[in-house]
C-alpha cells in the first residue's frame, strides 16, 4: 500500500473519514466535496446490490492522495486510497475520476462483508467491481478495460475456474462474462451480485436456473461477434460496437482496410453538416501503433505552434514520417471517405496532427473551404501528400522549383487518440449557422480515443473546437481536395476562404 | 383499419437516456418511434442517420430497417413542446403513446450548497410542467376531436416515475428528485381522471436503479406492458423479482 504522509481531514461521520495528504494539494480540496456527496449516493446501491446492511460494521476510511503509476486506487480492509486528478483543481467535474475509482474499491469491501464469493482476490471479483464502478460513471467505464488481453490471447475458460486479479487475460475473461451475463442475458446486476459463487460458471447457474456449463456458448458467441484477426460484425447500431481484436503483434502491420477496421459499420449522419462518424475505427494493434508513433513524435519535440489563430501546436504528417498514420495516406483511405461523402477527389491530401495542450481555448467557427497548393501530379494509384519542405501549402511557393497546382478543401477528417478518457470538453461542434453561439453546437463530437468524424468542406460546413478542461487534447487532422474549378462553379468564387 | 396490426405511434421524451435507448432498441420494429432528445441523439436509424458498410457503401445494411424520428429539442424552452407535438402530428397525422421519459436530476445534500435548491424548478419542470404540458398540447391538436378513436386505439401516456417517489432513501440526496416524481405520481392520477374524459389512459412506471438493480430492458417492457393494457391511474412498479400494481388513486391499496 502505498507510503501516507501529513494528511488533513475533509470529513468525518460516523460511516465516513475521508483525508487527503498534504501534497494533493487544491486537487483533493475539489474532489473531497463531490466525492463525499457521491459516496453517500453509491454505497447505498453497492449494498442493495449484495443484499448488504448499512452503516457497515466497520466505518470507511478514504485516503486521498496521488497513486503510484498502475495503482489508481487500493484498499486494505476497509480503508480505502484513492488516486486525485491533478486536472481537478481547474476542473471539479475531473472529482468524477476519483469517484470512479472509490466505486471500484467500495465495490471489494461491501463484497468482503458478504462472504467469500466476489473476493478482491480473485479475478472474477475484480472484474466485478470495475463492472459494478462502470454502471455508476459510464465514462470511465472502459478505463480499465482488459477485453483484448483474453481476446488476443488463447481464450482459455476463465468462468469455471477463479483467476488471479492479477492475470489480466482472467480479469478480461470475466469482465466480458459479466457484461454476457447483463446485457446477452438480460440479468440486472443485483441478481448477478447475490448469485455469486466460488466461480463464474456457479454464479451464471444460480442466477439464471440453468444447469450447463456457460462457457461454450458465451465463446461461441464472442468468436461470432469478435473473430480473432477479423473486425465483427455490429449486432446492435450504436457508435460504439464490441471491442475490436488485436492483430498480432509479430508481423508487420497491413494498412489494407479489410484488415485494420475493427468493423463496418458507421454512421452517416446529414444534420446540420453531412458527417461520418465512426467510433472504434482500427483494430487495437493499428491504433496502438498509430499511439506509438505520436508519443514519438511529441518525444521528439516535432510540434510546434505554427498554426495562426489556433490554440494548439502541430507537426506535419507525410509519407517519411508517417508510421503508424499510414493507413491515413493510402490511395484506399482517400477514396473510401471520398466515396462515403459523395465527393470527387482528386488525391491531395494534408495531415496535421494536433496536440492541444489541457486549457486550450475554443475556436471560432469556421467552413473550412480554403485553398490548398500541391505538387503536380498524374498518378491515380497514390495520393499527394502535402510536405512543407517541398511546397507551402497555402501559396503554392517552392524552394524547389516544382510546379504546383491550386485545389480547395474538400473534405475535413478528424481522427482522435492518445486523449485521457478523464477530458471535459475537447468537442469538435457542428453548427447550422456561423451565428451561433460557440457553446450552442447542433451537435458535438467528443475526442474519443479511436473514432473520427468527417464531413464534406461546404459554404455550411460550419464548426469549430470546444476548449479542453483539465487534460490534453489530441488528433490527427486531415483534408482531402477538390478542383478549385469544381468548387467555383458549384458555390461561386466567393466561397473560397482565402488566407489571412 | 386493422388496429390490432397497425404499427403504434410514439412520442418518447429523454430518448438518449438508458431507457430511451432500450425502448428504441427493442421496440422500433413495432413503433414509429418520434424520439425527442436534448443533447446526444440516440444512436439508431432515423430519417438524417443511417449506417453504412464503408467497404461497400452501395449494399444496403439490414440494420437500418424501422428507423426512428430524432428530434432535437429542449423541451424546457418556451415553444418547444408545441414544436415536438406539431411535428409528431404533421409527420404521422397521430399519437397513440406519450412516453415522458425526460428527467434532470441531481441527487445532493440539502446543507453545505445551494446546488440542491437551485436544482428544483428544473426538476420540478420535467417531472410535472413538461409531462403536463405535452399531454395537454396533444389533447387540444389531435385527443379532444378524436375521442371515440382515442378508445379504439387504445391511447395513453406513461410518465416515468422511480421507486424513490414511493420509499425515503436516507443520506442519498434524493430529495428533490423524489418530490419531484411523488409529485409526477399526484399528476398522474390527476390525468387519469380528466383524461378519461376523451378516452386516453394515463398510467405511470416507477423503476429501481437502472442498471444496477433492474434490468433496463425490462424497465423498457414495463412502458410496453402499460400501453397494452386497459388500466389507468396505475403505477407499474419495477422492482424486485416480479413487477407490482398500485393504484396511484389509492396507493396504500
Amino acid at each position: 500500500m502505498p507510503e501516507i504522509g501529513e494528511t488533513r481531514v475533509h470529513a468525518s461521520t460516523p460511516s465516513i473519514e475521508l483525508l487527503s495528504t498534504v501534497d494533493s494539494g487544491r486537487a483533493a480540496d475539489e474532489t473531497a466535496e463531490l466525492l463525499f456527496a457521491r459516496y453517500a449516493t453509491d454505497l447505498p446501491i453497492i449494498c442493495e446490490l449484495f443484499g448488504v446492511e448499512q452503516p457497515l460494521p466497520t466505518p470507511v476510511q478514504v485516503v486521498l492522495t496521488a497513486m503510484p503509476e498502475g495503482m489508481p486506487a487500493a484498499h486494505q480492509g476497509t480503508t480505502i486510497w484513492c488516486d486525485v486528478a491533478a486536472g481537478a483543481a481547474s476542473s471539479p467535474r475531473l472529482a468524477l475520476y476519483s469517484c470512479h475509482l472509490l466505486a471500484t474499491q467500495l465495490v471489494h469491501v461491501v463484497a468482503a462483508s458478504a462472504g467469500p464469493h466476489w473476493s478482491a482476490r480473485t479475478a472474477h471479483g475484480e472484474a466485478l467491481s470495475r463492472a459494478i464502478a462502470g454502471s455508476l460513471y459510464p465514462r470511465w467505464r472502459n478505463a480499465w478495460a482488459c477485453a483484448d488481453d483474453w481476446l488476443s490471447g488463447d481464450r482459455r475458460n476463465a468462468v469455471a475456474v477463479a483467476g488471479e486479479p492479477n492475470d489480466l487475460e482472467a480479469v478480461g475473461c470475466a469482465s466480458l462474462f459479466l457484461d454476457y451475463l447483463h446485457h446477452e442475458l438480460d440479468l440486472d446486476w443485483r441478481t448477478i451480485t447475490r448469485a455469486g459463487g466460488a466461480t463464474l460458471a456457479v454464479t451464471y447457474r444460480r442466477a439464471s436456473g440453468a444447469l450447463n456449463e456457460p462457457f461454450d456458448d458465451f465463446a461461441a458467441l464472442l468468436t461470432d461477434l469478435m473473430p480473432a484477426g477479423a473486425g465483427p460484425a455490429v449486432a446492435e447500431p450504436t457508435p460504439a460496437p464490441v471491442a475490436p481484436p488485436a492483430l498480432t503483434t509479430d508481423a508487420p502491420l497491413s494498412t489494407s482496410l479489410s484488415d485494420v477496421l475493427a468493423h463496418r459499420r458507421w454512421w452517416l449522419v446529414d444534420t446540420p453538416v453531412r458527417h461520418l462518424r465512426v467510433e472504434d475505427v482500427f483494430v487495437s494493434a493499428v491504433y496502438d501503433q498509430i499511439v506509438a508513433t505520436f508519443r514519438e513524435r511529441m518525444a521528439r519535440g516535432d510540434f510546434s505552434r505554427s498554426l495562426a489563430g489556433y490554440d494548439a501546436s502541430a507537426a506535419a504528417v507525410t509519407p517519411a514520417n508517417a508510421g503508424g498514420f499510414g493507413v491515413f495516406l493510402t490511395r484506399e483511405w482517400h477514396d473510401l471517405i471520398a466515396t462515403l461523402l459523395g465527393v470527387q477527389a482528386t488525391g491531395d491530401v494534408i495531415a496535421t496532427l494536433h496536440h492541444h495542450a489541457p486549457g486550450s481555448a475554443s475556436g471560432t467557427i469556421h467552413n473550412d473551404l480554403n485553398p490548398g497548393w500541391f505538387p503536380q501530379h498524374d498518378d491515380d494509384s497514390s495520393v499527394c501528400v502535402h510536405d512543407p519542405a517541398v511546397s507551402n501549402y497555402r501559396t503554392g511557393s517552392s524552394s524547389t522549383g516544382i510546379s504546383t497546382v491550386e485545389r480547395t478543401r474538400g473534405i475535413s477528417l478528424l481522427y482522435y487518440l492518445d486523449t485521457p478518457p478523464a477530458i471535459i470538453g475537447g468537442d469538435t461542434c457542428l453548427y447550422r449557422s456561423a451565428q451561433q453561439p460557440v457553446d450552442q453546437p447542433d451537435v458535438r463530437v467528443p475526442p474519443k480515443n479511436n473514432s473520427l468524424v468527417a464531413f464534406e468542406c461546404t459554404p455550411f460546413s460550419y464548426h469549430t473546437f470546444i476548449s479542453n478542461l483539465g487534460v490534453e487534447r489530441n488528433c490527427l487532422v486531415m483534408w482531402l481536395h477538390r478542383d478549385r474549378a469544381a468548387t467555383t462553379a458549384r458555390w461561386g468564387n466567393e466561397s473560397i476562404v482565402g488566407w489571412t | 383499419m386493422d388496429v390490432v396490426n397497425e404499427r403504434r405511434v410514439c412520442l418518447f421524451t429523454g430518448a438518449s437516456g438508458q431507457l430511451g435507448r432500450a425502448f428504441c432498441a427493442a421496440y422500433r420494429d413495432q413503433y414509429d418511434i418520434v424520439a425527442v432528445y436534448r443533447r446526444e441523439r440516440p444512436w439508431f436509424p432515423a430519417q438524417d442517420a443511417r449506417l453504412v458498410d464503408p467497404l461497400d457503401p452501395g449494399r444496403a445494411v439490414q440494420e437500418n430497417a424501422h428507423p426512428i424520428h430524432a428530434l432535437r429539442a429542449d423541451l424546457l424552452v418556451p415553444g418547444e413542446a408545441l414544436r415536438v407535438v406539431e411535428s409528431t402530428l404533421a409527420r404521422h397525422g397521430r399519437i397513440d403513446l406519450l412516453v415522458n421519459a425526460a428527467v434532470s436530476t441531481l441527487w445532493a445534500p440539502m446543507l453545505g450548497s445551494l446546488d440542491l435548491a437551485n436544482s428544483v424548478q428544473r426538476q420540478f419542470a420535467l417531472a410535472v410542467d413538461i409531462p403536463l404540458r405535452l399531454a395537454t398540447l396533444i389533447a387540444q391538436l389531435h385527443w379532444q376531436a378524436d375521442a371515440g378513436n382515442n378508445r379504439v386505439h387504445n391511447r395513453n401516456v406513461v410518465n416515468v416515475s422511480s421507486v424513490a417517489a414511493l420509499r425515503v432513501y436516507p443520506g442519498s440526496g434524493q430529495s428533490v428528485y423524489a418530490a419531484s416524481k411523488a409529485a409526477m405520481n399526484h399528476l398522474t392520477a390527476h390525468m387519469a381522471v380528466e383524461f378519461e374524459r376523451v378516452g386516453v389512459r394515463v398510467n405511470a412506471t416507477a423503476a429501481n436503479s437502472f442498471p444496477q438493480l433492474v434490468g433496463v430492458a425490462r424497465a423498457a417492457e414495463a412502458i410496453r406492458e402499460l400501453d397494452a393494457s386497459t388500466r389507468t391511474g396505475e403505477l407499474l412498479v419495477v422492482d424486485g423479482e416480479q413487477n407490482e400494481w398500485m393504484r396511484l388513486d389509492e396507493p396504500d391499496r
